[in-house]
């Protein structure tokens, strides 16, 4: 109960971080060209506002990292992620670490690891992590500032409706944000793409198969 | 002479031959007709319909609808808007080829079930070439390959589209919002247009559509997601029941990997021209000079 309403409390409201978003799109030179970019659209993945762990009866409840890092005074290593997993155990255990030669704390606050912090000393909240990953991620937050990376749902026109973008967390896991290898969905069956020959046997690297036995529909429907 | 000469005879018989032969020839169009509706085998071509025969046909279209499929749609006769000329762009350097585009164009456009059919195909390429004719659309391993990349081929919505010219009944033609549009019911399913695109970007509907009622969009104009017959073409149309009314289109929302743009090219502001003022773009094979509106793009 006293754990739940920790949660509940440690989550926060966004307003409290309005100013920094202020600044962050009038600071940006890329943003006074692309006015149709609108931080506000950017979702909150739930990641970012604690762990994920199994509630009383199974269900899926998000723990704020404040449950714990609030009342224990952590100090946080600068060898990296093994000392944690070993050590520390608990929540952080079995955490995949691959985002190049980076420690945990060029990410992560050493006096409050739940904090984030810039390059520039600023701590920031977990949720604001757009603007960390983009000190370094120029390029792709200069494309997703115009709309050419991460994708969108809603409207293209926005008179005609909002827009929903995705945040960096929702596609990259931030501690290993190489995409992930795996199975697409299955292709069609039409003249230009037939059923593949390899479709129940090794997959043939080589010559493409298009045309290749290509059931001729017109052969058998008239 | 009792009347009958030979000449009488062989004239008698040579018309009851002709008439049997006549009557035998047309059985296919009786056989035809008596599944085609009056309404619908008299209805004019969709630019000559008043708004009043556009209300009938989209109603009994809606009734035809609900007695095949058992499917309540509602479908709309939706205009292109003043000002907007539409541009869709997509990131080869972040396309993994998951399929989710064809996937979600699927499902949005009330595609035969049984076909697996979908708008887009998405080619895996050999790195080094953007030949599109070498690329395979069947793969099934896990993606992204190392060197490969992937290359989803849809309508380009050529502005000097060679389907439109090759069409001898003016059944596809250019929308003002630069869509290339299908009249279903004008179409006699002859695919020329087929055969003229140079991107394979039309499909014939070989049977009726397969699909069950609670699997239909209910979501439908007449010009583009609506069931459409046995033996008409049909194609991408930008999702135009969902982009005239401001929406992205189905295969934009459903990319993971934010690799597809789409806006208004006459909006300076639009997402859609930062890219083309601001990155390496190309169409595909250019050299055929039928102008697309659907670019490719590299990050770097």
């Amino acid at each position: 109960m006293m754990l739940a309403a920790v949660v509940l409390t440690a989550c926060g409201t966004r307003e409290d971080h309005g100013a920094w978003r202020e600044q962050l799109f009038q600071g940006s030179t890329d943003a006074a060209d692309a006015p149709s970019f609108q931080l506000d659209d950017v979702r909150v993945p739930d990641r970012l506002r604690g762990i994920a762990a199994a509630g009383p009866d199974g269900e899926e409840i998000r723990i704020a990292c404040d449950t714990c890092h609030g009342l224990l005074d952590v100090e946080l290593s600068r060898r990296g992620p093994e000392r944690l997993q070993s050590q520390v155990g608990g929540p952080h255990v079995g955490l995949a670490f691959e985002h190049g030669p980076l420690d945990c704390a060029h990410c992560h606050d050493a006096a409050a690891p739940h904090q984030l912090r810039t390059a520039d000393a600023r701590t920031l909240p977990t949720t604001e992590a757009i603007e960390l990953c983009s000190q370094c991620h120029g390029l792709q937050w200069r494309d997703f500032q115009h709309g050419a990376h991460g994708g969108m749902r809603g409207h293209w026109d926005r008179a005609a409706g909002p827009r929903e973008r995705n945040h960096c967390v929702d596609c990259h896991d931030p501690h290993a944000p190489a995409f992930q290898r795996y199975r697409p969905l299955p292709p069609p069956v039409d003249r230009f793409a037939p059923i593949p020959p390899h479709r129940n046997g090794p997959v043939d690297h080589g010559a493409p198969t298009r045309h290749e036995a290509a059931p001729e529909p017109s052969e058998d429907g008239s | 002479m009792n009347g009958v000469t030979r000449r009488r005879l062989l004239k008698g018989a040579g018309a009851t031959l002709g008439a049997l032969a006549f009557a035998k020839a047309v059985e296919p169009v009786l056989d035809f007709t008596s599944e085609l509706s009056g309404d619908e085998f008299l209805q004019r071509h969709y630019r000559e319909l008043s708004p009043e025969d556009m209300r009938e046909v989209l109603a009994r279209l809606e009734a035809e609808t609900k007695e095949k499929y058992g499917a309540e749609v509602t479908i709309r006769d939706i205009r292109p808007q003043e000002g907007v000329q539409f541009g869709y762009a997509l990131n080869l350097s972040l396309c993994i080829g998951c399929r989710r585009c064809a996937e979600a164009c699927h499902v949005e456009n009330n595609h035969d079930r049984k076909t697996h059919q979908s708008y887009i195909r998405v080619l895996e390429m050999q790195q080094g070439s953007i030949d599109m004719e070498h690329g395979d659309a069947t793969y099934d391993h896990p993606v992204p390959q190392p060197g490969r990349y992937y290359m989803p081929v849809q309508c380009q919505q050529c502005d000097n589209a060679p389907c439109v010219k090759v069409c001898p009944v003016e059944a596809t033609w250019k929308e003002q919002d630069g869509i290339v549009v299908v009249d279903y019911n004008w179409c006699i399913g002859c695919r020329y247009c087929e055969a003229a695109c140079p991107y394979h970007a039309r499909r014939f509907n070989w049977e009726a559509p397969e699909i069950s009622a609670e699997e239909i969009n209910p979501n439908q104009s007449y010009l583009s997601n609506r069931i459409r017959p046995q033996g008409v073409v049909e194609k991408c149309t930008f999702c135009l029941h969902r982009t005239r009314t401001g929406a992205l289109p189905a295969c934009l929302e459903a990319c993971p990997t934010g690799a597809r743009v789409f806006g208004n090219l006459l909006d300076p502001n639009s997402e859609i021209r930062w890219v083309l003022e601001n990155k390496r773009v190309f169409v595909l094979k250019e050299e055929l000079g039928a102008r697309p509106r659907f670019f490719y793009f590299f990050d770097v």
